[in-house]
């Protein structure tokens, strides 16, 4: 049986693998390329559910496996989980299988190219979720880069050179950015190099470099995301995108941008994080309520959806700048909230562009009666999408916008207010895209003969559905694994750079008035420049998570 | 070609031994060496300056044709002075050089040849000597055999053959004749 | 006198190749056959062999020979000189693989061709060695001569002969002013041996002068900017493969000479005079930015890699920077990027090789040539992607790694704003390099397309496959290479 540490590698070079074996098929053979690719990635996830498994709660890293790699510098082969990671893995490898089978009649042309490109893209993006070195972080942020360059520039629409060259070069460019600044951060004082990120913490700064430092890790990071001033690469990649495309780059691609805050840009500088802090909250709700705005008046339904995903990540970035446990924890459950609803809806607008070939929503109307399957999973979609309480959308949003309203620095409640028009926003482009394309009268004679949707795309969003209403019911199953991660790197920027804020997981339940269970507060956690590998494992105890939340009764306690 | 053989005056121009920087900082008085060639300079341009001006004041001025060609002494050019000269001369040029530096070689060590010999380094010498000889025969055999040694050569193979046999010319034709 | 025949072992490298390159010219004219593959293969062979010789003696101590003492031998080989003789050694090798069917289907399949290119690497190898500057001034001109015959190949193409004429030229006017400042040089100092310079500090204007003209010669060489208006025609013009090992023989040949010159030779005068930072580093900037820049708006994928290979030439001034600086790890670095970029330049023009159409001409070269050859040849398709990749500067390949280490040798030398400069230069440098994927994968396909793979070759093959292991492998796996630049540098004791 292999170690905990062997199959997390396992997981990220699987599809790497099998794109190789798929480059000695036939090219011609179809349905045996996207039957063998599904068929894979639904082994990688079943694989990726035995790291769940295999994950104990707690705040450090799991399932390390630390290999010697370039040793003249320092760089390690250092793959690592912790909850967050955890979360946004299994929603990667979740993801995959279902955007294949969602493709599975868009994509009829150059298929062997699609699917090798779609599989060293997955393993793109778990390596970069899961990897602990600086130098191996940047290899498969970049290598994710290219196959998804490839899924633009050749599967794509009408422009879809110019959206793949402008999605290729906005990303290069805060890359490299972040390059210059990981070089600086490698060097050592002393003149070796470590390009690991448990010494990257550990590195002190005087005051302006650091701050260059921070904002050349976020610019990338914000390009990814895309935060405000920088999104205006993402409605073009995704209109023009086939919609895999578009379903891995909102599914996952944007979330990479987050967890880059999250694991290097603040933790590493937490000075500058903390004093960027209100910067980065502004854009975010500037983000939150212009996406909405910008979404409200799209006559295209895929750019609709595309701005809806600058207006949701904003929430993302919102509960990172707020700096408590509830708003860290909220950020990386509307992630995964979000890497469920977008897809779903992204695979709906590519099934209706299938059958009518346009996305115009004024080309469609009244079609609820033709196509009653679509219609409900459209609802729901949407519903989830939207925040409504008891499902996936709601709980995320909900703890950002607390944990923003409990912030410490002050500007936390005007965001609050301002970011809450956010999700009324949201209701209203979304339901009123709903009304216009399912309700109605049936104007349109085109859409006289709309076939429903067919058994393998009931199967496609059937998983999507039921992951959008688990997680509305029962967030802590997810929660329970950011949480302690959360806690820890809410410490490390607060202790970092000094100010002595105790992230304190029962924030929640008082400000909520829900006494669930006695709070059991002050984590220990390593003191920049004493203990950089986190503490022993064990030393940990759990805190009973943000279990306020949960719809349906309790889990039992261990 | 010019250092290669070094004149009579040569060696005695430059001192045998090298002036030891740590020593005599020649930085400093290099200056004062390098004096003498600004002096040399300075004389050779205004000879020059002199001489033309010297005849510009005095020389008479006659101006007809004859004093516009580029012989003065009554030589009238032929044809124009831009034209394609034959490549051959410059093949010619270099299998010279094999012969030139074969010499270039072989003098200075036939010089000291006998000093060798006494060090007991005279085998190695002629050793080293003759598989210089050697490639250079070696270039001189490539010539041959290109037949690069004759002044007319036919040229097979290439583009210019094609260019030669769809021309209505003699079958053996020399690549250099004007077409 | 320590003239004995063993002591010429450090050199077996090279007159192995002068030995193949005259077997070659022999058998050429005495026993010649209309196939010339077999001469491609002698020269693999012992180009191969070369190679090995070279890294099998790394690590023995250094050897100083043909002086009349040792300080100031006219010819070092250690370990610096070794590595670098097996990087144009193995330069060559590429370049000699990517050539037989190309020099077929453009009519120039001679024996000398082979001939040429070992001379022109032993040349290389001379440079890398020398002790002095005159030595490095044969090397040079034995390289040089060399090219200009094989860049004139073509002779029945107008472009190729413009662009002999015009490196001729060149080359001629770049040798001027490098022999001229090594005159100056020898004025200053009464020496041209390394050993010697390094003795000298700065003051003295005409040491200054003729330092300032070598780098004038070095500039034109490896097409720096504002030397580098040869660069395009030049490229464009000369065979393929010959552009391909012009791009990068002759770049690291300088490279590497100027390397040893700045550490052993002038680098004290460099370091002492405080002008020389600040012109290298203008040297540097102007050339990445006008090399990218220029390199944006061609329509010929042949010019826009001369553009981009000026541009190189920049990323790599920024290392001699360092270098300057006193920045030990600027050596190596400079190496490991030569190395990398040796590879996916090769791999480029190699791809390039594969892809020229039986009529040739500039039109066979634009991108819209290349429409849908990534479909119609996948796997040339994927190299060609992978080498534009690593041109790019992206992972997980080569020039990812080189850059990597460059830049982090400028930012260690606090020379960050280089850095910075190099990285916006990488950054323009995506788009030009995403246009030839752009053409190959997604550009309409003309129908019926055109077959442009008038060269295909088992030694083509060969030479590209060679080049994307070694793309990859550099940027996966790089640390045999990094010991190998480690002790090259350690051997200039540093």
């Amino acid at each position: 049986m292999l170690q905990p540490a062997e199959i997390l590698a396992a997981v990220v070079f699987l599809p790497l693998v099998g794109a190789l074996v798929l480059a000695l098929f036939p090219a011609g053979d179809h349905n045996n390329l996207k039957g063998t690719a599904i068929g894979l990635t639904t082994a990688n996830f079943l694989l990726s559910l035995l790291l769940w498994g295999n994950f104990r709660p707690g705040p450090g890293y799991q399932m390390e496996l630390n290999l010697a790699w370039i040793e003249p510098f320092g760089i390690h082969f250092h793959l690592g989980l912790d909850g967050i990671s955890l979360v946004l893995v299994i929603l990667t490898t979740f993801l995959m299988p279902l955007t294949l089978l969602g493709a599975w009649s868009a994509v009829e042309h150059r298929v062997k190219e699609f699917v090798i490109a779609m599989l060293a893209l997955e393993t793109g993006m778990l390596g970069a979720f899961v990897s602990l070195d600086l130098f191996l972080f940047y290899l498969f942020w970049e290598a994710m880069l290219i196959p998804m360059y490839f899924l633009i520039g050749i599967w794509g629409g009408q422009r879809r050179i110019y959206a793949a060259v402008k999605f290729f070069i906005f990303t290069m460019a805060g890359s490299l950015l972040m390059l210059v600044a990981i070089l600086v951060v490698a060097t050592q004082p002393t003149g070796g190099f470590d390009f690991s990120l448990a010494t990257a913490l550990t590195r002190d700064f005087a005051p302006q470099t650091e701050r260059l430092l921070f904002w050349a890790f976020a610019i990338a990071f914000a390009i990814k995301v895309p935060m405000f001033p920088v999104h205006t690469w993402l409605p073009d990649a995704h209109v023009e995108a086939p919609t895999a495309g578009s379903v891995i780059l909102a599914g996952v691609l944007l979330k990479l941008g987050v967890y880059g805050f999250v694991r290097f840009a603040f933790p590493m500088f937490p000075n500058a994080a903390l004093a960027a802090a209100p910067v980065l909250g502004w854009l975010a709700v500037i983000g939150i309520v212009y996406g909405a705005l910008v979404a409200w008046v799209q006559p295209d339904m895929k750019k609709l959806v595309a701005y809806s995903s600058v207006s949701h990540l904003g929430f993302c970035m919102l509960g990172l700048a707020a700096m408590t446990t509830e708003g860290v924890a909220g950020a990386i459950f509307v992630c995964i909230a979000h890497g469920i609803s977008t897809p779903a809806l992204f695979l709906l607008v590519g099934m209706l562009y299938e059958r009518r070939h346009t996305r115009v929503l004024a080309d469609y109307g009244g079609i609820a009666r033709k196509v009653p399957i679509f219609a409900f999973f459209l609802v729901m979609t949407v519903m989830a999408s939207a925040g409504l309480p008891a499902l996936s959308g709601f709980p995320g949003e909900f703890l950002v916008l607390l944990g923003t309203y409990t912030s410490p620095h002050g500007l936390g409640r005007i965001w609050t207010i301002v970011a809450a028009t956010g999700v009324i926003l949201a209701a209203v482009y979304l339901l009123w895209m709903t009304q216009r394309v399912l309700f109605g009268p049936l104007q349109n004679p085109a859409n006289e003969d709309l076939q429903d949707m067919n058994a393998r795309e009931i199967v496609t969003l059937v998983p999507l559905m039921v992951m959008a209403v688990f997680l509305g019911l029962h967030p802590s199953t997810i929660l329970d694994k950011i949480e302690p991660a959360s806690t820890r790197f809410v410490q490390l920027v607060h202790q970092g750079s000094g100010t002595n804020y105790q992230a304190d997981a029962g924030a929640l339940r008082r400000s909520s008035g829900v006494q669930m269970r006695p709070t059991t507060p002050s984590i220990q956690l390593p003191i920049r420049g004493q203990n950089p590998g986190g503490p022993p494992p064990g030393a940990f105890q759990r805190v009973p998570g943000l279990r306020g939340l949960d719809m349906v009764a309790p889990v039992k306690e261990q | 070609m010019g250092f290669a053989h070094p004149g009579p005056q040569g060696p005695q121009r430059l001192p045998l031994t090298r002036v030891d920087p740590h020593t005599t900082d020649p930085v400093s008085t290099m200056p004062f060496d390098f004096a003498q060639v600004l002096i040399f300079m300075l004389v050779a341009i205004g000879f020059v300056l002199v001489a033309l001006t010297l005849s510009r004041l005095v020389a008479p001025r006659v101006l007809n044709a004859d004093k516009g060609e580029i012989y003065e002494c009554g030589e009238r050019p032929i044809g124009d002075a831009w034209f394609n000269f034959n490549p051959r001369f410059y093949i010619i040029a270099l299998v010279f050089v094999v012969f030139d530096v074969e010499v270039a070689l072989t003098f200075p060590i036939a010089v000291v040849f006998k000093a060798w010999k006494e060090q007991g380094a005279g085998l190695i010498a002629l050793a080293e000597l003759l598989v210089f000889l050697v490639i250079l025969a070696a270039g001189l055999a490539y010539v041959w055999k290109k037949r690069d040694l004759e002044w007319i050569k036919t040229v097979t193979g290439g583009p210019w053959a094609a260019a030669n046999q769809s021309q209505k010319g003699p079958a053996r034709r020399a690549a250099w004749e004007p077409r | 006198m320590s003239i004995s025949l063993p002591a010429l072992e450090p050199l077996l490298p090279g007159l192995l190749l002068v030995g193949v390159a005259i077997l070659l010219l022999m058998y050429e004219v005495f026993a010649g056959q209309a196939d010339r593959t077999y001469a491609a293969h002698l020269a693999v062979v012992g180009l191969g062999l070369s190679m090995f010789l070279s890294l099998k003696a790394v690590g023995t101590p250094r050897a100083l020979l043909f002086g009349t003492d040792l300080a100031n031998a006219p010819l070092i080989v250690d370990d610096f000189a070794r590595v670098a003789s097996a990087l144009v050694a193995a330069a060559g090798l590429v370049a000699a693989l990517l050539s037989p069917s190309y020099a077929k289907n453009a009519g120039h399949d001679h024996g000398e061709y082979y001939g040429l290119i070992l001379f022109a690497v032993v040349g290389m190898m001379i440079m890398s060695m020398a002790g002095d500057l005159m030595t490095f001034f044969l090397g040079l001109e034995t390289m040089s001569i060399a090219v200009y015959a094989l860049t004139g190949l073509r002779a029945h193409d107008p472009r190729s002969t413009e662009a002999a004429l015009k490196y001729f030229l060149m080359g001629a006017f770049a040798t001027g002013f490098l022999l001229f400042g090594i005159a100056l040089v020898y004025g200053a100092t009464a020496s041209v041996s390394l050993a010697t310079l390094a003795t000298f500090k700065a003051g003295s204007p005409l040491l200054t002068l003729g330092i300032a003209l070598i780098l004038i010669g070095f500039a034109f060489k490896v097409a720096a900017v504002p030397f580098h208006m040869w660069a395009p025609d030049v490229y464009e013009g000369a065979p393929t493969p010959v552009t391909g090992f012009m791009a990068v023989g002759v770049k690291a040949a300088a490279f590497i000479a100027l390397l040893r010159l700045v550490h052993s030779g002038l680098g004290v005068s460099a370091q002492t005079d405080s002008t020389w930072i600040p012109i290298l580093s203008a040297l540097a900037v102007l050339t990445i930015l006008v090399g990218n820049v220029l390199a944006l708006v061609q329509q010929n994928v042949k010019r826009m890699l001369a553009y981009s290979s000026v541009s190189h030439a920049g990323y790599l001034l920024i290392g001699v920077v360092a270098a300057a600086r006193g920045e030990a790890s600027a050596g190596s670095a400079i190496i490991f990027y030569l190395t990398s970029y040796t590879f996916m330049t090769l791999g480029a023009f190699g791809v390039l090789t594969f892809l020229e159409r039986k009529e040739g001409g500039p039109e066979s070269e634009r991108y819209g040539a290349f429409a849908g050859i990534g479909f119609r040849h996948p796997a040339l398709g994927m190299a060609m992607s992978l080498f534009m990749v690593a041109l790019a500067g992206m992972p997980p390949t080569g020039g990812f790694f080189g850059k990597l280490y460059l830049f982090t040798a400028a930012i260690r030398a606090e020379e960050t704003w280089l850095a910075l400069v190099g990285i916006a230069g990488s950054l323009i440098s995506v788009y030009y390099y995403l246009r030839v994927i752009v053409a190959f994968y997604m550009r309409e396909v003309p129908e019926p397309g055109p077959t442009p793979t008038a060269t295909r070759s088992a030694q083509l093959t060969l030479g590209v496959a060679l080049a994307a292991f070694f793309v990859l492998q550099l940027g996966l796996f790089p640390a045999p290479l990094l010991a190998l630049t480690k002790s090259a540098m350690l051997s200039l004791g540093l």
